[in-house]
C-alpha cells in the first residue's frame, strides 16, 4: 500500500524521471541487521540518516568516467569547479557551502591543504578507485576520526584492495590507456600475499597529455577556432599498501603515497593576448597507518597516524616581474594522529569518543613570510540510539586551534563547539522507507592564505560558520521481479553561511574579510533502478536532480543582494544507463547544467549558457583462463562536441575519445 | 572599411590643416559619426569600465550629458559586437579621437569620437603590457610594464621606439617638452623618470615617494600620488607637489585620486580602517596661491559617495563638472555621481560595467 502510494506521489510530482548515483554498500552494521522481504540489502544511500551517495568500481568503468571529478559532479548537490583540461584545477563544493567546507578522505584518512583550504580532486587517478562516496553531515560509522565529523560534507575515496584468484598468492594488473589531446597512461599494479595474514600491494602510473584542444571563441562579429595552449601535464604516481591481520584479529593498514607532476597553467582565455607562460610543479608524499581493534562486542577502537608533505613551485615568465620571472615555492607539512574508541553499553546505544591532533606548517620563498605553524585539537563525542524504527545520532565536536608565526601578527586562538544531530525513522519494518532529518553546525578555520597571504591576508579573521538543515524521504524496494532494485531519495535542505570569508576589495588592495552571508535552499533527488531485461541482459539506470537557490545576503545595499551565487546553477541533473549484455557492456551518461552567472550580479551580461553533455562507453571482458582476463574499453566524452564552460573563459574540451586495455593475471 | 576610414581621416586631417598643439583635447574633428552604427551628439562623454581581471568584460559606455542617458558598451555596438577585452587601464582623448589602453589584452586602440575602431597596436611579449597613455604632437606615449615608455604614431598607432624608465611605470604627463613618468616597481621603486621628448632616447631619474601611482599636471604644476610605502609597511597615500626647478617634492596631504580644473587640484582620499567600510574626503589645492582648502569641493555629496569605494575622479575640462566613480568590483556595475562645477549634486547613473576608472569629454 505504502509502496504504491509513494510511487504515485513520485510519478505525480515528476520525480521519477529524475535519477541517481547510488550503489549498495554492504559493509554497514545496519544493513546487515535489516531483514527485508526480498532478502535484499537496503542501499546505504537509503538507510543512512545523513544523505550519502556513492558509486563503485563497476559503474565507474561501465560509464567510462575518466576522472574523480567526472564522477563527483554526478552526485546530487555537488558542484565541481572545473577549470578545464586534464591538468586543470577541480574542486568540489557540497550544497553551495564552498570547497573549504568539504573534506576529502583517501582510504579513510583526511587529505588536507591548510594553505588554500581546498583540495584539487583532479590529481586523484580513477584507475585504482574502488568506491567514491559523498556524505552530507557525516556517515553512520561511529569509529570515524574527529576530523570526519568536523566538515559540512566529506568526499571519501576508497582505493582497490588486493584480491587473489583461487589458490594464487600473486596478482598482476597491467593497463594502458590513451586518447585525445596526447593523453597516454601506462599503469601497473602488483599484489602479493606475503603470508596468510599479510598482503602487499604496489602500484605506479605515469600520465602525460599535451592538452592542446581546440575551442570556439565567439567575439561579436568574429568566431574563431582557437587552441588551448600551455595546457600540458606530466604526472607520476606510486603507492604501496600493506595489510596485516594480527593474531588477536586486529587489523593494520599501512600506506605510502607519492605524486609528482609538472604542468602548464593555461589561465583564462584573454582576448587578443594569447600569452600563457605559467607553470606549476607539484610533489606530494604521505604515509599513513590505520589500526583497528575489536576488544569485545562492547569495545572497539581505531587509531591512525599520518605524515604529509606537499611542495609546489609556481613560475610565471613576464617582463613585468623584476628579472622577468616570478617564482613562488611553497612547502607544507602535516603531522596527524587520531584515536577513536567506541563503547556499546546496550544493544540500542553506542557511544564514541574521537580525539585528533595535528600540526600544520607552511614555508615559502617570499620575503617576510610568517612561516605559520598551526596546532589543532579536535574532540568528537558521539552517541547513537536505536529504538524500533528510530535512529538518533548526535555529535559534539570541540575545536581548538592556535597559530604560531615567525613574524607579523598572530591571530587569536580559536575555540568552537559544533553540534550535530540526525534522526531517521522507518515507519514499517516491511518497507525500506525512511524519513530522515539532520542538523549540523560546522565552521571552517581561516586558511593560511586567508590569514597570511602577502598583502591580502588578514590575521583578524574569524572562522566561517555554516549551518545545515536537511529533511528527506528515502525508499528502496523490489516492487516487481523484473525490477531488481528501485531506490529513491528526496532531500530538501536549508543552509546558512555566516561570516563567510571573502576577498574584499579595499583601496587598491584586496583583503580577506568576514563579510559574506549566504542562504541556500535546495532539493536533491536521486533515483536508481536495476531492470532485468532477459537472461544475461540487465539495465541499470540512475539519475539525479538538484535545485539550488543560493542567495547572497551580505549587503542589502549591494547590487547583488539576494542574487544567486556565481557558478551555482538553479537546476542541474544527470542521468546514466548501463546495459549489460553477454557480449558487451554499454554505458551512456548525460549531464545537464542550467544557466549560471560568472559574477555576483545576476544580469544578462554575466550569464553563462546552460549545457548538456553526453558520453558513451563500450567495454568487454574476455576471460583468458587460469585466472587471466583482458578488459577492453572505449569511451567518447562530449559526444555532441558541445562547446561549454564551467568557469568563464576556461573552455572545456569538445568531443574526445579514450581507449584502454587491462590485463589481469 | 578600416583602410577607407583611415584614408578619410587622413584626408580630413589634411583638409583642416590641423596643426597639433599642446592642447590635449582638440575637438576640431567634426566627423566623429563617420561609419558609426549609432549616431552620437556633439556633446559627448565616455566612461571606461575596467572590468574584472580575466573576465574580458572591460568596456566603454557612452554618456549623454544633455539627457543623462547611458549607452552601455558603445564599443561593441559600434564595432559589430566585438568585445573590448580584458582589464581596461586608461582612456584619453586626443584630436577628437579616443585612445583606450588595455592592460590584460595588451593593446592600445584609437577610436573615433563615436567609438568606431580606427587603429590598434598589440604590444609584444617583450614590450610588455601597457598601462597608461598621454598624447602630444602627433605621438602617443604609453607606459609598459617591461619598464619602458613607448612612442607610437598617434594616427596609425605604429610603434616607433621605446625608452627605458624605472620598474613597472604607471601614469605619465607631458609638461614643457618633457615626459614625467612615475615608477611603482610594485613597491620597490621610488623614482620619477623624466624624458626629453625632442631626443626621446633616455630618462633621468629623481627620487620621489615610494610606490607612486599617479601623476597630474595642473596649470604647469606637477602633482604625484601613490602608496608611499611598500608592503608590509602601512600605506600613507601621500600627494606630493613636484618642483621642476629644484627637483624636489613636498607633501601637501593624503589622497587616492586626483583631477584638475583651472588652477586647482582636486583630491579625493578614500580610506578604510576595517577593510569593509570606507570614508572619502575631498579637498582642493590652489596652485597659484599654494593654499590648500580642506572644504570639500562637493557641496551635497550623497552617502554613496562619501562612504563609497571611490575609483575615479574626473572633471569635464569644458565646464568644470565633476564626476566621481564608485566601484562595487565584481559585486555589481559601477555608479557615477555628477556634480556641477560649484559642487552641487546633479544626479547619478550606472556606468554600464565594472569599476569605472576614466572618462573623456567632447
Amino acid at each position: 500500500m505504502s509502496v504504491r502510494y509513494v510511487l504515485n506521489l513520485l510519478v505525480l510530482s515528476g520525480l521519477l524521471n529524475i535519477p541517481v548515483c547510488a550503489q549498495s554498500v554492504a559493509d554497514t552494521l545496519h544493513a546487515i541487521d535489516e531483514v527485508t522481504v526480498e532478502a535484499r540489502r537496503t542501499p546505504l544511500s537509503v538507510a543512512s540518516a545523513a544523505p550519502v551517495q556513492s558509486v563503485g568500481r563497476d559503474r565507474l568503468e561501465a560509464l567510462g568516467l575518466q576522472s574523480v571529478a567526472d564522477a563527483v559532479k554526478r552526485f546530487a548537490g555537488a558542484t565541481v569547479r572545473d577549470y578545464g583540461g586534464i591538468g586543470g584545477l577541480k574542486t568540489v563544493s557540497v550544497r553551495s557551502l564552498g570547497a573549504a567546507h568539504t573534506a576529502v578522505s583517501y582510504d579513510g584518512v583526511t587529505v588536507s591543504n591548510t594553505q588554500a583550504g581546498q583540495i584539487d580532486i583532479g590529481r586523484f587517478a580513477l584507475d585504482n578507485v574502488e568506491q567514491l562516496s559523498l556524505a552530507v553531515g557525516q556517515g553512520n560509522d561511529l569509529l570515524q576520526s574527529a576530523r570526519a565529523y568536523a566538515s559540512a560534507g566529506i568526499l571519501s575515496i576508497r582505493t582497490q584492495q588486493p584480491t587473489f584468484a583461487d589458490g594464487r598468492d600473486e596478482a598482476w594488473h597491467v593497463r594502458l590507456s590513451g586518447g585525445s589531446f596526447g593523453y597516454i597512461t601506462p599503469s601497473l599494479r602488483y599484489a602479493r600475499k606475503v603470508s596468510s595474514r599479510t598482503s602487499l600491494m604496489l602500484e605506479g602510473d605515469y600520465m602525460r597529455a599535451d592538452g592542446i584542444y581546440p575551442f570556439t571563441l565567439d567575439n561579436g562579429r568574429t568566431e574563431s577556432i582557437e587552441r588551448r595552449r600551455n595546457s600540458d601535464i606530466y604526472s607520476w604516481h606510486a603507492e604501496g599498501n600493506l595489510h596485516h591481520t594480527f593474531r588477536d584479529g586486529s587489523h593494520l593498514v599501512g600506506k605510502g603515497y607519492f605524486y609528482k607532476s609538472e604542468r602548464g597553467l593555461p589561465g583564462s582565455v584573454v582576448l587578443y593576448n594569447p600569452t600563457a607562460r605559467q607553470r606549476l610543479w607539484d610533489e606530494n608524499f604521505f604515509t599513513q597507518l590505520t589500526y583497528d581493534k575489536h576488544f569485545s562486542h562492547q569495545w572497539q577502537m581505531r587509531a591512525l597516524a599520518k605524515y604529509n608533505h606537499a611542495w609546489n613551485r609556481y613560475e610565471d615568465t613576464n617582463v613585468k616581474y623584476a628579472g622577468g620571472r616570478q617564482v613562488d615555492v611553497h612547502r607544507q607539512d602535516e603531522y596527524y594522529a587520531s584515536a577513536t574508541v567506541r563503547w556499546i553499553p546496550a544493544h540500542w546505544l553506542s557511544l564514541s569518543l574521537a580525539e585528533d591532533g595535528f600540526v600544520n606548517t607552511l614555508r615559502n620563498n617570499i620575503d617576510d613570510s610568517p612561516n605559520p605553524v598551526r596546532l589543532t585539537s579536535l574532540t568528537a563525542l558521539n552517541a547513537a540510539i536505536r529504538y524500533g524504527g528510530w535512529n538518533l545520532t548526535g555529535s559534539l565536536v570541540a575545536t581548538l586551534t592556535t597559530d604560531r608565526v615567525r613574524s607579523g601578527k598572530r591571530p587569536a586562538d580559536r575555540r568552537h563547539l559544533s553540534p550535530s544531530v540526525s534522526l531517521s525513522w522507518r515507519p514499517w519494518e516491511s518497507e525500506a522507507l525512511y524519513l530522515r532529518t539532520l542538523y549540523k553546525n560546522t565552521f571552517r578555520v581561516p586558511t593560511f592564505n586567508d590569514l597570511y597571504y602577502r598583502r591580502s591576508g588578514n590575521t583578524a579573521l574569524r572562522p566561517e560558520d555554516a549551518e545545515e538543515f536537511n529533511v528527506g524521504l528515502t525508499w528502496s524496494a523490489r516492487p516487481w521481479r523484473w525490477l531488481r532494485n528501485l531506490s529513491l531519495t528526496v532531500d530538501a535542505y536549508y543552509n546558512k553561511v555566516e561570516d563567510k570569508i571573502v576577498a574584499f576589495p579595499s583601496v587598491y588592495v584586496w583583503r580577506m574579510a568576514n563579510y559574506g552571508e549566504v542562504e541556500i535552499h535546495g532539493v536533491d533527488a536521486t533515483l536508481a533502478a536495476t531492470i532485468a531485461l532477459a537472461r544475461g541482459w540487465e539495465a541499470e539506470l540512475t539519475g539525479a536532480y538538484t535545485f539550488q537557490q543560493a542567495l547572497d545576503l551580505t549587503n542589502p545595499q549591494a547590487k547583488n543582494y539576494r542574487d544567486q551565487l556565481p557558478y551555482t546553477p538553479r537546476h542541474s541533473g544527470n542521468a546514466s544507463a548501463v546495459v549489460k549484455t553477454p557480449w558487451l557492456s554499454v554505458g551512456y551518461t548525460l549531464m545537464a547544467v542550467g544557466k549560471r552567472y560568472f559574477m555576483d550580479q545576476n544580469i544578462s551580461a554575466n550569464e553563462i549558457a546552460a549545457y548538456v553533455e553526453h558520453g558513451i562507453s563500450l567495454s568487454r571482458s574476455f576471460p583468458l583462463g587460469k585466472g587471466c582476463s583482458l578488459h577492453l574499453q572505449a569511451d567518447v566524452q562530449n559526444l555532441t562536441d558541445r562547446q561549454y564552460e564551467v568557469i568563464k573563459y576556461y573552455p572545456m574540451p569538445g568531443r574526445s575519445w579514450r581507449v584502454g586495455a587491462t590485463v589481469s593475471f | 572599411m578600416k583602410l577607407r576610414s583611415l584614408f578619410l581621416s587622413a584626408l580630413c586631417l589634411m583638409a583642416t590643416g590641423a596643426v597639433f598643439t599642446a592642447c590635449e583635447d582638440d575637438d576640431d574633428n567634426e566627423n566623429w559619426n563617420e561609419n558609426a552604427e549609432i549616431i552620437l551628439p556633439k556633446q559627448r562623454a565616455f566612461v571606461l569600465n575596467e572590468g574584472i581581471y580575466g573576465m574580458n568584460n572591460a568596456n566603454v559606455s557612452f554618456y549623454n550629458p544633455a539627457t543623462g542617458e547611458v549607452t552601455a558598451d558603445i564599443y561593441a555596438k559600434q564595432n559589430g559586437g566585438l568585445k573590448l577585452g580584458d582589464t581596461a587601464q586608461d582612456m584619453i582623448s586626443y584630436n577628437g579621437d579616443i585612445y583606450v589602453v588595455m592592460n590584460g589584452s595588451s593593446y592600445i586602440t584609437r577610436l573615433s569620437g563615436a567609438g568606431v575602431e580606427l587603429a590598434r597596436y598589440e604590444f609584444t611579449e617583450t614590450q610588455g603590457q601597457p598601462r597608461y597613455a598621454v598624447a602630444e604632437d602627433g605621438k602617443v606615449y604609453v607606459t609598459l610594464y617591461s619598464g619602458n615608455v613607448a612612442r607610437l604614431d598617434a594616427k596609425t598607432l605604429e610603434f616607433e621606439k621605446m625608452v627605458a624608465v624605472g620598474n613597472n611605470p604607471e601614469q605619465l604627463v607631458e609638461e614643457d617638452g618633457k615626459l614625467y613618468v612615475v615608477n611603482s616597481g610594485w613597491g620597490y621603486d621610488n623614482r620619477l623618470s623624466i624624458i626629453d621628448l625632442q631626443r626621446f632616447d633616455s630618462a633621468q631619474h629623481v627620487e620621489i615617494m615610494t610606490n607612486p601611482q599617479r601623476i597630474i599636471e595642473v596649470d604647469d604644476h606637477i602633482f604625484i600620488q601613490g602608496y608611499g610605502a611598500a608592503y608590509p609597511d602601512p600605506y600613507t597615500y601621500p600627494v606630493q607637489l613636484y618642483d621642476r626647478v629644484t627637483k624636489t617634492v613636498s607633501t601637501i596631504g593624503q589622497g587616492t585620486h586626483m583631477a584638475e580644473y583651472g588652477d586647482k587640484l582636486y583630491v579625493a582620499y578614500c580610506s578604510t580602517a576595517d577593510w569593509v567600510n570606507y570614508t572619502t574626503t575631498f579637498y582642493t589645492y590652489n596652485v597659484r596661491t599654494g593654499q590648500k582648502s580642506e572644504t570639500s569641493f562637493l557641496k551635497d555629496a550623497p552617502a554613496e559617495v562619501t562612504a563609497g569605494n571611490v575609483y575615479m575622479l574626473e572633471v569635464n575640462p569644458e565646464n568644470g563638472e565633476i564626476y566621481v566613480g564608485i566601484t562595487h568590483y565584481a559585486a555589481g556595475e559601477g555608479d557615477i555621481y555628477r556634480f556641477k562645477a560649484d559642487g552641487t549634486f546633479l544626479g547619478s547613473f550606472e556606468s554600464g560595467g565594472q569599476s569605472p576608472n576614466a572618462m573623456v569629454f567632447f
